[in-house]
């Protein structure tokens, strides 16, 4: 009985070292790192400079949609990217190819300002950030985004977690907080390889902190002048089960004249990749 | 005592630590089931890899059949018939580049129907548009000149656009009362049209020139390959519209039009977004209009009359849209005039049942309400549940109460074809403007399959 009792107090005393080295670990972490703003900023422009090439260009985006590891959807679009004179953030206009319902409809993210056209319609009609459009992934997963320019960056340490690979990788990890109120995602966690610079996960939440999603970027190749992945998985932070996989190809370095994003151009916009 | 007391802390310091174990291992189911998605994707499966390549052929057609079975009402005391209809459609939408400055496009919609109760077979093919379009100038700066049969549209709102000056007449079949859907199967006006698109924004001016001499929408052309063009050019018109890039979030459009054989009418439309899952549309316009008639009126003094529609939408964090509309047209009828047509056509319907008829049927031409003040509200969701899109809404007479509502659900069953299923109802007393509809209850299923 005694014994029992003896193992019972050694068992919590273990685990209340390790409770406190955890915290302990966690909050050094946080007094190290906490006052390294500039350098998190530093990280996150660096990694936004991986995903991103500089300059205007279009992408090839393919969207394979997975329920209980079987294929439902897929979708199919490019993307044309140019980084605003003014911000320094992209302004998007993604055309639509398949599936056959959605072929030819657009949808323009110039500044705040998010427009969707509908090619049987005529139309152009102003929708939300918050509203999707291309099932799981949301209109930001899919358009060219500077991160830096979006979120305020802590340095909460450095993680050796898996990667998109499933192998092992070093990495900072940084917090993310939205500076503005339109930016989609509050609030995120970022995890950069340390000794290349490259995004290898992502995880991003509500206002009231609840896991939307996580994203993995992975299959790096070298598109534009540099390694670049060309593969992002994204699982739903409620239900794992659904996922969707987002495959990047045929980048291309293009003028995208500025007339291309006013929404009064919309329905004259025929460019091909 | 004081053992107690290290015991309760022992306690507290154990739950804290069993707390960060469970943490973890929900953290490492998670994570696994993280680690199982990250095995998807390894390599493009066959229907990936053939949905990158894209066939030519049968592009822009689309083929949808119909199953549609509605109730008519009959009288106050006779039960409603019941009646079914068969429908199928050839719908196509194409456009080519000519040359590297010159762009044509062609959109047409053929339907069939064929009534179950012995009725001969019908069809009837709406050209909707045939138009050239040509660009000068820079890529920066394009000016562009279009001619041709050209569908164009305005407005930010969603239930009712009253700065949309070229819906009048133009809807020749109806499968569904949802107005995004009559947006889209309409006839455009033939005109010559200019834009130029600045860093400043945009600027339209069109010419309508009249090609019918038709003056009444009783002599509109019913045949199958009519044009309508009776429907579209039966006056002139001089339309101009100016969409300057005011400020980030907001939108505007100022209009204007000029039409024989009416007055001048000015127009504006916006949209604001209001945050991340806020936005706000408006529009308006105002013209010396003429009222509609009252029971016994035959003319109405022409007098200043504004329209306008206003709206907010709201976008769920799972995904989910609401729209809440309110719709004000001056020239319709107000509360008293409304009722007074219910009170003239309750008590002698052989003398007024027609004229409201007319009326009412005069106004769903034009895509005009009928009453001054309705509402209407709209929800969609896509992908809802697993490919399913699901849409509905309701238009709200606000004097009377009695309301239309429809609600519509798609399920994409391949990347060419998609089951809908669409439901509707008029619903309210016999003297009120739904509840005197013809129709009580309407239902269609149809398939639509994309030939590319």
């Amino acid at each position: 009985m005694f014994e029992r009792q003896q193992a019972t107090r050694t068992m919590r005393r273990a685990l209340l070292k390790a409770s406190l080295l955890s915290a302990a670990a966690l909050w050094s972490g946080t007094a190290v790192y906490a006052t390294s703003d500039s350098k998190a900023q530093q990280w996150l422009a660096a990694t936004d400079d991986v995903r991103n090439p500089s300059g205007a260009f279009s992408v090839r985006v393919v969207l394979s949609e997975y329920r209980q590891s079987k294929l439902a959807a897929t979708s199919q679009m490019v993307v044309f990217a140019k980084p605003s004179e003014n911000t320094g953030q992209f302004n998007n206009l993604i055309r639509l190819e398949t599936p056959s319902r959605d072929e030819g409809k657009l949808i323009l993210r110039n500044g705040l300002d998010i427009w969707f056209f509908d090619p049987a319609s005529h139309a152009s009609v102003r929708i939300s950030p918050q509203q999707r459009l291309l099932g799981q992934a949301s209109n930001n997963d899919v358009m060219s985004t500077n991160l830096a320019k979006d979120f305020e960056a802590t340095l909460q340490g450095v993680e050796t977690i898996t990667g998109g690979d499933s192998k092992p990788v070093r990495c900072v990890h940084l917090q993310l907080q939205a500076q503005r109120a339109d930016v989609a995602y509050p609030f995120a966690d970022y995890w950069i390889e340390e000794s290349t610079q490259r995004p290898v996960k992502a995880q991003f939440y509500t206002a009231e902190r609840r896991l939307l999603k996580t994203a993995y970027f992975r299959r790096y190749q070298s598109e534009l002048g540099k390694d670049r992945p060309t593969e992002t998985v994204i699982i739903d932070g409620l239900d794992p089960s659904w996922v969707t996989v987002m495959r990047l190809s045929e980048y291309k370095t293009r003028d995208v004249p500025s007339s291309w994003l006013q929404r009064e151009y919309l329905p004259r916009f025929t460019e091909q990749p | 005592m004081m053992e107690a007391a290290a015991d309760m802390k022992i306690d507290k310091a154990w739950a804290a630590g069993a707390a960060l174990c469970l943490a973890s291992t929900t953290h490492v189911q998670a994570q696994t089931a993280e680690l199982d998605a990250l095995q998807l994707g390894i390599s493009p499966s066959a229907n990936e890899a053939a949905s990158t390549e894209v066939s030519d052929w049968g592009k822009g057609l689309r083929l949808e059949a119909w199953a549609q079975q509605y109730s008519t009402r009959v009288g106050a005391t006779t039960p409603a018939e019941t009646t079914s209809n068969a429908r199928a459609v050839a719908d196509y939408r194409r456009e080519w580049n000519l040359s590297s400055d010159t762009r044509a496009w062609l959109s047409d919609r053929l339907e069939a129907s064929n009534q179950a109760n012995g009725q001969p077979s019908t069809w009837r093919n709406a050209l909707r548009e045939a138009a050239v379009s040509w660009r000068l100038g820079s890529a920066d700066k394009p000016a562009y000149v279009d001619a041709g049969r050209i569908v164009m549209k305005a407005g930010s709102a969603a239930g009712y656009n009253p700065t949309d000056f070229f819906k009048a007449n133009a809807v020749v079949t109806q499968t569904t009362l949802d107005p995004a859907a009559l947006r889209e199967n309409r006839l455009g006006t033939v005109m010559l049209r200019g834009q130029t698109v600045q860093p400043w924004g945009s600027f339209t001016a069109a010419a309508v020139p009249r090609l019918s001499r038709c003056d009444s929408r009783d002599s509109f052309d019913d045949a199958p390959a009519a044009l309508g063009l009776e429907r579209t050019n039966r006056h002139a018109a001089v339309y101009l519209k100016a969409s300057p890039d005011v400020a980030s979030g907001l939108s505007l459009d100022v209009s204007a039009l000029a039409r024989e054989a009416d007055q001048p009418r000015l127009g504006l439309s916006s949209s604001w977004l209001m945050s991340d899952a806020w936005v706000a549309s408006a529009e308006w316009t105002g013209s010396h209009d003429v009222r509609l008639p009252l029971p016994g009126q035959t003319t109405q003094d022409r007098s200043w009359t504004n329209r306008w529609a206003a709206n907010v939408s709201w976008t769920a964090p799972w995904g989910m849209s609401f729209t809440l509309e309110h719709d004000y047209a001056g020239d319709a009828l107000n509360r008293t005039g409304w009722q007074a047509w219910q009170q003239a056509q309750a008590t002698n319907p052989a003398l007024y049942g027609a004229p409201l008829g007319a009326l009412i049927d005069a106004r769903v031409d034009q895509q005009e309400p009928l009453v001054q003040r309705s509402w209407y509200a709209r929800a969609m969701w896509l992908d809802a549940i697993k490919g399913v899109d699901l849409s509905a809404f309701v238009r709200r007479n606000a004097y009377d109460r009695s309301r239309l509502w429809q609600v519509d659900a798609s399920w994409h069953l391949s990347e060419h074809n998609s089951l809908s299923v669409l439901a509707g109802r008029f619903e309210g007393g016999p003297s009120t403007q739904y509840g005197m509809a013809p129709q009580r209850n309407y239902v269609s299923v149809y398939l639509t399959h994309y030939l590319h």
